[in-house]
């Protein structure tokens, strides 16, 4: 079994391709669909990665993955945030937040893939 | 004894309708056994044989006194030919005749008034419905008409049956004043409760093949209450098949939050339209793009096009980004695929705009734009094998932050909540309607949740009685300015004050002496105000009761686009965009669609069409087609929204 992943996304087509091309390389996914959703998944799935959506419904990525950072049990996760907000201040403020990287929305599936090969544990 | 007769007869009369031909056969029978007793009067004496009309071939006896008794009934010109018969003879003749024109007069009035009854019931629309494989629209409002219009325009060969609770008389005049293209339809409009089991039946619902349910006019606030009781009703098993074999159905709720009570009732098997949702964000989606508005009518309205999931024969290992200009005459907009996981029921995915490194597989289907009725053809896939990066591009992203909002209506909250969501930075909405202060307490109280930090909303007095407040308002420096359809004082038609309010945009702008003037996005409920709105500075007109109705109609037909339709709507998700031309290829040269499709798919875009000086809004252009474009030219593509 690969690594499990964890995609906190609300926008459905986001969700069923993202989900689908990383079936394909071999991980296993897990979905939440708002940040308080996410949270609660992070601690019963207890995933390997987090691929986190900021614009969410509920609880926003940032307020989730503050929250996540902030959990004793949760703070070794490792999460990307995922977003269509493209400026400079916007990656600062997911990298304030406690996510440890930042892609931008269209996701380029070999960047993203590079980056959680670095985060996800050996 | 009079009165239990009199309380049988108003039962038998009320509760069967057979009952007055067997009421009238009793009597004629009655008659004819009381006529039948002028035999022991001398029917056949040697008196009474002499007389024309008394004959005795049969013997004198039962039958000859039948048949004379009956013949009385029926022919009243009979009486005269018993002259020189006895006296008791003739006054049974008479009596029979008398009682023949009573009897006669009854039966032709029994039929004559079933005849008009039924007249009446399909006048009133209260008939009883034998079809098989029509089109059902239930509810009546004022999209019926564009839903009916773009029917015909579909092609629709079907019969369509109304049922509604508004007035009949009504819906047929509006079916009178609307569209020529009405007449190719069978229209067949029906007067009931769209909720009650027994008038679904009526119309045959369990027999149709696409439902539309339409808000009921009528029931006013309670409108979505019934569309969910009528969900609910249709998804039952008496409307549904073994394995969801039942017919295809679209619903309009208007309010947002009833649109998850409505998902439910329809147990997620049926695409619902949320009006006040849709409209909001196709508002700020023109804000957005302006122009857009002429690009969605042209893409989903015209009936030029439609959105189709093909299956291609070997996809297996193409990169998605080969197959953006496979077709000549088709743009391919994404893939589709069955979702199966173990437990759950199959789901159909489809996914817009997916990365030009996707790598298809054999169960992929892909999603098409094509023209109506025509096959796509297929030219050599192109031979880029890897994902390049694109180059580097300065692009000016729409990025609204300054709103000005023209009247009141529910909607407002929602378009309001909708600005802030594609908000990249802060973002400032004032509002300038009649009772500002009720307006601002009603738009906080019910979208509190809606309205984020980054958001400052006011709301300043404004009415058309004072239009010289509006210069104080100082419209030139918004960003863009809505005017929403203002449905509140039902005294004055909505879009005569948005004709009001444009037209005295039009003498702002005047004043402003050629200076940049932000766009104008209008809400307007009737598409014939457009023809009023020219030589106004208005931008994008939203006919909010026909792009609503244009969605309805085609959800119920491709129940798959409710999917697309929400992802191009929705933010953060992928959208119609209009892009500056020069962005893709080189103006003043001539260049063929193909390759400025080429050009898009390395943003990771795809070319819908273009919006040019020359052509004005071209969708689906052929790929071989050359073009020669300039400065503010825009080329329309799906793409993903991003904030900058």
């Amino acid at each position: 079994m690969g690594k499990k992943i964890l995609i906190v996304e609300d926008n459905e087509m986001n969700r069923d391709m993202l989900s689908r091309r990383l079936v394909r390389k071999g991980y296993e996914i897990v979905i939440a669909v708002d940040g308080a959703a996410g949270l609660e998944m992070m601690k019963s799935e207890r995933p390997d990665l987090v691929l986190m959506d900021m614009g969410l419904p509920v609880m926003d990525g940032w307020a989730a993955t503050a929250n996540a950072k902030a959990d004793e049990t949760l703070k070794m996760i490792p999460i990307i945030a995922l977003t269509a907000h493209a400026l400079e201040a916007d990656r600062v403020r997911a990298l304030e937040a406690g996510a440890d990287d930042f892609e931008t929305k269209p996701i380029n599936l070999a960047g993203l893939l590079e980056k959680m090969t670095v985060l996800l544990p050996a | 004894m009079f009165k239990r007769l009199n309380y049988y007869l108003f039962l038998f009369s009320t509760t069967s309708r057979v009952f007055p031909y067997l009421l009238i056969l009793g009597l004629a029978s009655l008659v004819i056994l009381v006529g039948m007793t002028a035999y022991f009067f001398g029917l056949f004496s040697a008196e009474a044989i002499l007389a024309e009309g008394i004959d005795d071939a049969l013997g004198g006896g039962l039958l000859d006194t039948l048949w004379w008794s009956m013949k009385h009934i029926l022919d009243p010109g009979a009486l005269s030919e018993n002259y020189g018969a006895p006296a008791g003879v003739i006054f049974f003749a008479l009596f029979n005749s008398i009682m023949g024109l009573i009897i006669t007069g009854a039966l032709i009035g029994f039929i004559v008034s079933a005849i008009q009854s039924a007249m009446e019931d399909a006048r009133r629309g209260s008939a009883t419905i034998r079809e098989n494989g029509h089109y059902l629209i239930l509810g009546w409002n004022r999209k019926g008409i564009v839903i009916l219009e773009l029917l015909a325009k579909l092609g629709a060969t079907n019969r369509v049956v109304v049922l509604t609770e508004t007035d009949i008389e009504q819906v047929r005049t509006d079916i009178r004043q609307g569209p020529r293209l009405l007449k190719q339809l069978t229209l067949l409009p029906m007067q009931g409760s769209i909720s009650v089991n027994s008038e679904l039946r009526r119309v045959a619902a369990h027999r149709a093949s696409h439902i539309i349910l339409l808000s009921e006019s009528k029931s006013g606030a309670g409108s979505d209450l019934t569309t969910i009781k009528t969900l609910t009703l249709l998804n039952s098993g008496l409307y549904q098949g073994p394995g969801g074999n039942g017919p295809k159905i679209a619903a309009e709720i208007v309010n947002k939050e009833n649109a998850v009570i409505a998902g439910i009732a329809s147990k997620h098997n049926h695409p619902i339209v949320s009006s006040s949702d849709f409209i909001s964000k196709t508002m700020v989606q023109c804000a957005r793009y302006p122009g857009y508005a002429e690009v969605y009518n042209e893409l989903f309205a015209s009936g030029k096009f439609s959105i189709e999931i093909c299956t291609i024969p070997n996809l297996d290992g193409v990169l998605f980004g080969n197959l953006a200009s496979a077709f000549n005459n088709g743009a391919v907009l994404g893939v589709s695929w069955t979702d199966q996981k173990a437990g759950e029921n199959p789901r159909r995915a489809s996914v817009l705009n997916p990365e030009p490194d996707y790598d298809l597989t054999d169960d992929d289907e892909i999603i098409v734009l094509k023209g109506i009725d025509s096959p796509l053809e297929r030219v050599d896939l192109d031979s880029f094998s890897s994902w390049e990066e694109p180059p580097e591009r300065e692009t000016t992203r729409p990025n609204v932050k300054k709103v000005l909002i023209l009247a009141y209506n529910a909607n407002l909250g929602l378009i309001v909540a909708e600005l802030a969501k594609h908000a990249a930075s802060d973002i400032s909405v004032v509002v300038a309607c009649a009772d500002a202060k009720s307006s601002e307490a009603l738009v906080r109280a019910r979208y509190s949740d809606l309205l984020s930090g980054h958001l400052t909303l006011s709301f300043t007095e404004f009415d058309l009685a004072e239009a010289w407040r509006l210069d104080g308002i100082r419209p030139w420096e918004f960003d863009v300015i809505f005017i929403v359809a203002d449905e509140v004082d039902k005294t004055i038609d909505a879009d005569s004050k948005t004709i009001m309010l444009l037209l005295l945009l039009g003498e702002i702008e005047n004043k402003q002496n050629n200076e940049a003037f932000p766009p104008v996005v209008a809400e307007l409920l009737n598409s014939e105000s457009k023809q009023l709105c020219v030589g106004t500075p208005l931008t994008d007109a939203i006919v909010s009761t026909e792009i609503l109705s244009i969605q309805l109609a085609q959800l119920v037909r491709e129940p798959f686009l409710e999917t697309l339709y929400k992802e191009l709507l929705n933010a953060g998700g992928i959208e119609i965009g209009l892009r500056p031309i020069e962005h893709y290829v080189q103006l003043g040269v001539p260049v063929s669609i193909a390759g400025i499709t080429r050009s898009a798919m390395r943003f990771n875009e795809i070319a819908l069409g273009y919006r040019s000086v020359q052509d004005g809004v071209m969708i689906n252009p052929s790929k071989d087609q050359l073009c020669i474009f300039e400065e503010s030219d825009l080329l329309i593509v799906l793409a993903q929204q991003v904030y900058t």
